[in-house]
């Protein structure tokens, strides 16, 4: 069986570390705060939100039709179309295309669909180089760390942290942590490995059907390079990116930087349709789980579309960061999405929510995402009780019988906690507050026995 | 109009002044409340933590004493949001159906229930950060939650406004959750104590001495924050100050 | 109901899948083009600037064209690629047989296709470059617009393309910039690091 994931855990390390707590709490939540502003200007934003939920429950539960469409568009302009069914399916066919290609060396925008797959450790491992080409991604790759954003991989890291690993991988100036700095000397590093690349791969925002295009967004310029310069381009894409027409493009667009990070559009927005004189190009469609998903009832998780608002509004995302999901995707749209991939894995993870409910409302395709967390949580429950209140029993009885302060504590507690929670948790009696909270100030009576002492005999209605 | 009193465990045991508060601001406003002695949970943590069976039994056990009421008041938001949004483990029967739709939190049925434009007792001659709790804000449609482009409203802060002398005022990250979230608070108390703590800070910044809100659970968490890490704020459930009991 | 036809390619096996799962039927939405307020130039022109941008407002391509001769220094060591009518390089594409070779350009010159008041982006296509890795390598972008070339929002500019017949083609708003780090915004990441567009 897989580990499980502690996010809990992984998180309290997080939060413990000031300085980084700071940081990304700090960026994220500027980012949402852009949000607001810049939805605020649009007075349709509540009318597109629903649009773009309809538009995308409509591609969705007609997937098939608009999968063919897509293809046979893409394949009349000379575009190769693969079709994989798992991520090794899908690893295999890129490292087919690459070996035929003898590729050695190439570049990578930045995907969540080929991390899904564990695409580039696959290539790696079979001989090829792989560079990432997005800022924030090749920092995570030469850390050797997962993304801890969809968006923003490495936010959750200090200037100083970047500064130590470029110093360590690119040879740069350890004592220089501006990120101006630093940028440049990712720019002077990718120029040289661009023109080394023998191909190119990028992921897919958009899959337009009625046209056959492949629309990516993207605001370093890196996208476009490894999808033009290079001779060879592979492109992946989750079969849940189709969009139906040209016309809903811009709706989604509109809706997409502006949720994401506040801005009114990404820098580059691009199209491909066919591949440029002397280009191959090669489209993987990935399911890996997806055409699982349209059948549960969980499906409307399919509409995501990757812009990470749910995280930026997430107040346990942005104290505990997105390392400590240990997941491909993670905060909010983690919780709701990784446990069908691996339910043993990551069935703590839905627990990891305080039901604020502010992700629902941020996400601009109106994902139900505080629905789905509920559901996975009974979920859990029903297929692994065990593991979620063995934890708690075991919190809960280490922390009570610490002391007797604690414990006369766990009694006045333990009457709502005897009501309140399920009854193997509720009978070891705790007081988990007591790191962070004092305790409740016990009162001198309780509304039942006040009533009894006032109210009810001072009115004949109630005495009964 | 027959009116049912809804007490949430945790109220009557630890918080029981804001149930004595609404009781009784209730009864000034002119209503007859029935309090329903005998019902206990509304199943919300059992639910919460996904035992849905365990809620369905809850569930059923509170709604045998609650039908029979046109409408159902209780001092808490996350209570009537679990009668009216997630009350859904037990079979839906019409009785089911009536409770739910009876149930509701006391600022929805003041502000929009009975239209309270009055309250020439009560009197709060200081500035006041108004917290929306979360159930209250995004799922029972209190106030405008601000992620949502819409006009704004807010019902807790127009009953607060008939209060002399209040000044209603908000922290800067005024919907940021507080980190209570029920059992989360058990099961991840690091991340609960961390939101909890920037949730005081952000008022004791703003230099709010009184924080307020529909919502006893949320209040509960941020004071024990706030006094475990030294910070003099007073927390009041908000029918403490619609009826003059806060001083 | 999960086809696993041993003889069904996976493509069959998936669109199968897909088929049997659709959830019930939802109908398209009509998508109404939404009125954007204000005047698409002024709109345009503070986008581009709100990207980093540097706009300048001439009266006719000639003066645009002149601004160019002025502003944009050509040398040995300062190579620019123009595709724009009336203006010429100190490079053409015969010195750089692969996009790659582009790398060696400090600036590219040419003509954006249509201009979006709402986010400030200007549609261009290889055409526009030559080659659209110059205008990708290159460190300094000049594109032409003419302004009645501006439309209001970005539906009004989808409404104007066809995107079955363009190879490839990309709306660029501002020079390339990153907010990786901290989110401190850097305007320059791997593609040009200054963008100007010429108004005329």
């Amino acid at each position: 069986m897989s580990r499980q994931v502690n996010q809990v855990k992984l998180g309290a390390e997080f939060i413990a570390d000031t300085p980084h707590r700071e940081s990304n709490d700090r960026c994220l939540w500027a980012a949402r705060m852009r949000r607001d502003k810049v939805a605020a200007t649009l007075p349709e934003w509540e009318q597109m939100r629903d649009l773009a939920s309809g538009i995308k429950e409509h591609a969705l539960s007609h997937l098939d039709e608009y999968l063919v469409q897509f293809e046979e568009n893409l394949a009349s302009r000379g575009i190769i179309v693969h079709w994989a069914e798992t991520a090794e399916d899908h690893n295999d066919i890129v490292l087919d295309i690459l070996r035929s290609h003898h590729v050695a060396t190439l570049t990578k925008g930045k995907s969540m669909t080929m991390d899904e797959c564990a695409m580039r450790e696959h290539l790696e491992s079979n001989g090829i180089e792989v560079n990432e080409s997005d800022l924030g991604e090749r920092i995570q790759q030469l850390d050797n760390q997962r993304d801890s954003h969809i968006v923003m991989p490495a936010i959750h890291k200090l200037r100083t942290d970047v500064a130590r690993i470029f110093a360590e991988k690119l040879g740069s100036d350890p004592a220089n942590d501006d990120p101006t700095y630093l940028n440049s000397v990712m720019r002077a590093d990718m120029r040289k490995r661009y023109v080394k690349a023998q191909a190119g791969m990028i992921g897919c925002n958009y899959a337009v059907a009625e046209t056959g295009t492949i629309v990516m967004c993207s605001n370093e310029g890196d996208v476009d390079i490894c999808a033009t310069v290079p001779p060879l381009l592979i492109v992946t894409i989750g079969i849940e990116k189709v969009i139906p027409k040209q016309s809903d493009l811009p709706l989604f667009l509109r809706l997409l930087s502006r949720s994401s990070l506040g801005y009114d559009i990404t820098q580059y927005t691009s199209h491909i349709s066919a591949p440029a004189p002397g280009q191959e190009i090669h489209v993987v469609m990935l399911d890996n789980g997806r055409s699982e998903r349209l059948g549960q009832s969980y499906w409307p998780v399919l509409k995501c579309m990757r812009c990470g608002t749910c995280m930026n509004t997430c107040p346990v995302f942005r104290r505990t960061s997105g390392i400590s999901y240990d997941a491909n995707y993670m905060g909010p749209l983690g919780l709701a999405l990784m446990p069908s991939y691996d339910l043993h894995r990551y069935a703590r993870l839905p627990f990891s929510c305080t039901h604020c409910g502010s992700c629902g409302d941020v996400c601009p395709v109106k994902v139900p995402l505080p629905e789905l967390i509920f559901y996975w949580r009974q979920v859990v429950v029903e297929n692994q009780q065990s593991l979620i209140s063995h934890d708690l029993e075991e919190g809960l009885m280490g922390a009570a019988l610490r002391n007797s302060t604690n414990l006369q504590h766990a009694e006045k507690l333990g009457l709502w906690a005897l009501r309140h929670t399920p009854s193997a948790i509720a009978e070891s009696g705790i007081n988990p507050w007591a790191e962070w909270h004092s305790n409740p100030v016990p009162p001198e009576q309780t509304f039942r026995e006040w009533y009894k002492d006032n109210a009810c005999h001072n009115d004949k209605k109630t005495d009964k | 109009m027959k009116i049912g009193f809804f007490v949430p465990c945790y109220i009557d045991a630890i918080a029981p002044q804001a149930a004595i508060s609404s009781f009784k601001l209730l009864r000034r406003l002119g209503l007859d409340p029935e309090f329903i002695e005998s019902a206990a949970c509304c199943g919300l943590p059992m639910k919460d933590m996904g035992y849905a069976r365990t809620a369905c039994k809850v569930e059923g056990a509170v709604a045998s004493h609650m039908a029979g009421y046109d409408h159902i008041v209780m001092p808490s938001g996350i209570c009537a949001d679990q009668f009216r949004n997630h009350f859904e483990d037990v079979p839906q029967t019409p009785e089911i159906k009536q409770i739910c739709h009876a149930a509701v939190d006391l600022v929805t049925f003041l502000h929009d229930i009975i239209r309270v434009d009055s309250l020439p007792w009560a009197s709060f001659p200081h500035r006041v950060a108004l917290h929306n709790g979360c159930h209250s804000l995004r799922y029972l449609n209190e106030a405008r939650p601000s992620e949502l482009m819409i006009p704004d409203f807010s019902k807790a802060a127009d009953l607060l406004n008939l209060v002399d002398g209040i000044e209603v005022g908000y922290a800067t990250r005024r919907d940021e959750c507080c980190g209570f979230g029920g059992t989360f608070a058990i099961w991840d108390k690091s991340c609960s104590g961390q939101q909890g703590l920037d949730k005081v800070n952000d008022y004791a910044r703003n230099g709010f001495r009184y924080v307020t809100s529909q919502d006893m659970s949320c209040l509960l968490h941020q004071s024990c924050v706030a006094r475990k890490f030294g910070l003099d704020i007073k927390f009041y459930y908000i029918a403490e100050i619609l009826n003059g009991d806060a001083k | 109901m999960t086809p696993h036809n041993k003889s069904l390619t996976a493509r069959e096996r998936i669109l199968a899948r897909v088929r049997a799962n659709r959830p019930n039927s939802v109908e398209h939405p009509e998508v109404p083009v939404f009125a954007i307020d204000g005047d698409p130039l002024k709109d345009f022109i503070s986008h581009v600037e709100g990207f980093d941008g540097k706009v300048i407002d001439v009266d006719t391509r000639e003066s645009a064209l002149s601004w160019l001769r002025e502003n944009v220094k050509q040398s040995d060591s300062s190579l620019v690629y123009s595709a724009a009518d009336g203006y010429e390089g100190n490079i053409t594409l015969d010195r750089l047989p692969s996009p790659a070779d582009a790398h060696i350009l400090q600036a590219c010159v040419g003509d954006g296709i249509l201009g979006i008041g709402e986010t400030g982006s200007v549609l261009v296509d290889p055409e526009t470059f030559g080659r659209m890795a110059n205008g990708l390598f290159a460190i300094d972008l000049y594109l032409l617009l003419d302004r009645s070339k501006i439309v209001p929002g970005l539906q009004d500019a989808y409404a104007q393309m066809d995107l079955s017949k363009v190879q490839y083609s990309s709306l660029f708003s501002g020079p390339s910039a990153t907010a990786d780090i901290e989110a401190v915004h850097i305007t320059g990441a791997q593609g040009p690091v200054s963008l100007t567009i010429l108004l005329y």
